[in-house]
């Protein structure tokens, strides 16, 4: 099961999916810095005084994931990001939807909105599963390399 | 020399893995550098570019902000700002009490609005509050939405208004979502208010 896992093919497939995820997700927020700040907002994390920045930053750290994880350059680096990312943005969605959840009563598995992601409105419980699976993506393509680069000659 | 042999292998894989640890962690620091630069650059020659340091939520729209919890059963006065929920803002719409502000951003304006509602985006007032000066000044009361509960822009919007000095003004905090669920009506339109 590992060794299907770490196979070549198998890490190049996950490469190129979340690639252009990464790629739609980023693209489409960069055209949109004022209504991506204003979805940071909405999840009461960030200072005021950060939002801008973050919003102009953020989208371009996925495309230029995305863009590493086709070309292969950095690709170390750019799934420990990943991983990274989508473990505190996971973590993030989980803390909003419990807001939203105390403030109206709503059930989880009723729970939508609008994460910032690039996808519009969305099925929490559903994207909760989705980030999980990027973090296990990036951790796949980390030690995948790892395994080749670091076993001793 | 069996443990010998076992201590370099031992040594070596934590070095190796060490010094693979810093690689990476290299590569990050590269990657949040490139991505800064290409933000920063594309963010001075977009037409949708934002000031980094300054953003609408001054601490004017953002003050007195409060959360409430009970809006269908339990109306909530700040100040000249009331806090409504769907039933309200039926009767509101129905008796035709005031205008009605939608302060959310151009594009979901035109995606979909409740019938009836005038574009006064948050993040724009410079370029829609003009347009609508004269019909505001004389409206007895006024009621603001956006996108659903968890927006905060309709109290944005609000506490701005007030500030202007117009008022009362009634916040549908359950928004366009709310409003779309319940199957009420509503608009496809340009911000001008055509109806396409």
């Amino acid at each position: 099961m590992k060794r299907l896992l770490l196979h070549p093919l198998m890490v190049w497939i996950y490469r190129i999916v979340v690639a252009v995820v990464l790629l739609y997700a980023g693209v489409k927020k960069v055209w949109m810095p004022m209504e991506f700040a204003r979805l940071l907002k909405e999840y009461q994390i960030l200072p005021n005084q950060l939002l801008n920045l973050v919003a102009v930053m953020l989208p371009w750290i996925e495309v230029v994931c995305g863009v590493c994880f086709i070309t292969g350059l950095w690709l170390r680096g750019t799934a420990l990001l990943l991983s990274g990312m989508n473990a505190v943005f996971g973590i993030a969605i989980a803390f909003r939807a419990w807001l939203i959840m105390a403030t109206t009563g709503i059930g989880f598995f009723d729970l939508t909105f609008d994460c910032g992601c690039g996808f519009g409105v969305v099925y929490i419980p559903t994207k909760i599963v989705e980030n999980l699976l990027l973090v296990a993506v990036g951790m796949l393509v980390l030690f995948s390399r790892r395994e080749v680069q670091d076993t001793p000659t | 020399m069996k443990k010998l042999n076992n201590r370099i292998y031992k040594d070596r894989d934590v070095s190796l893995a060490s010094g693979a640890g810093m690689a990476v962690l290299k590569q990050v620091v590269a990657i949040l550098i490139v991505s800064f630069l290409c933000g920063l650059t594309f963010n001075v020659v977009s037409p949708n570019g934002i000031d980094i340091l300054n953003n609408p939520w001054s601490k004017r729209a953002t003050r007195n902000l409060t959360h409430h919890t009970e809006y269908d059963t339990q109306v909530v006065e700040d100040e000249a700002i009331v806090f409504i929920g769907f039933d309200r803002a039926c009767q509101f719409i129905d008796n035709r009490e005031g205008i009605i502000l939608d302060a959310r951003i151009p594009e979901a304006y035109r995606q979909g609005h409740i019938s009836g509602a005038h574009l006064l985006s948050f993040y724009e007032m410079s370029k829609y509050y003009p347009k609508l000066k004269e019909q505001l000044e004389v409206s007895p009361s006024i009621l603001i939405y956006c996108g659903d509960i968890s927006c905060e822009d309709s109290e944005f919007l609000a506490n701005e208004l007030l500030y202007m000095g117009h008022a009362p003004i009634f916040v549908y905090k359950g928004g366009f979502e709310e409003w779309k669920k319940k199957q009420m009506p509503v608009e496809r339109g340009t911000e001008e208010g055509e109806v396409q």
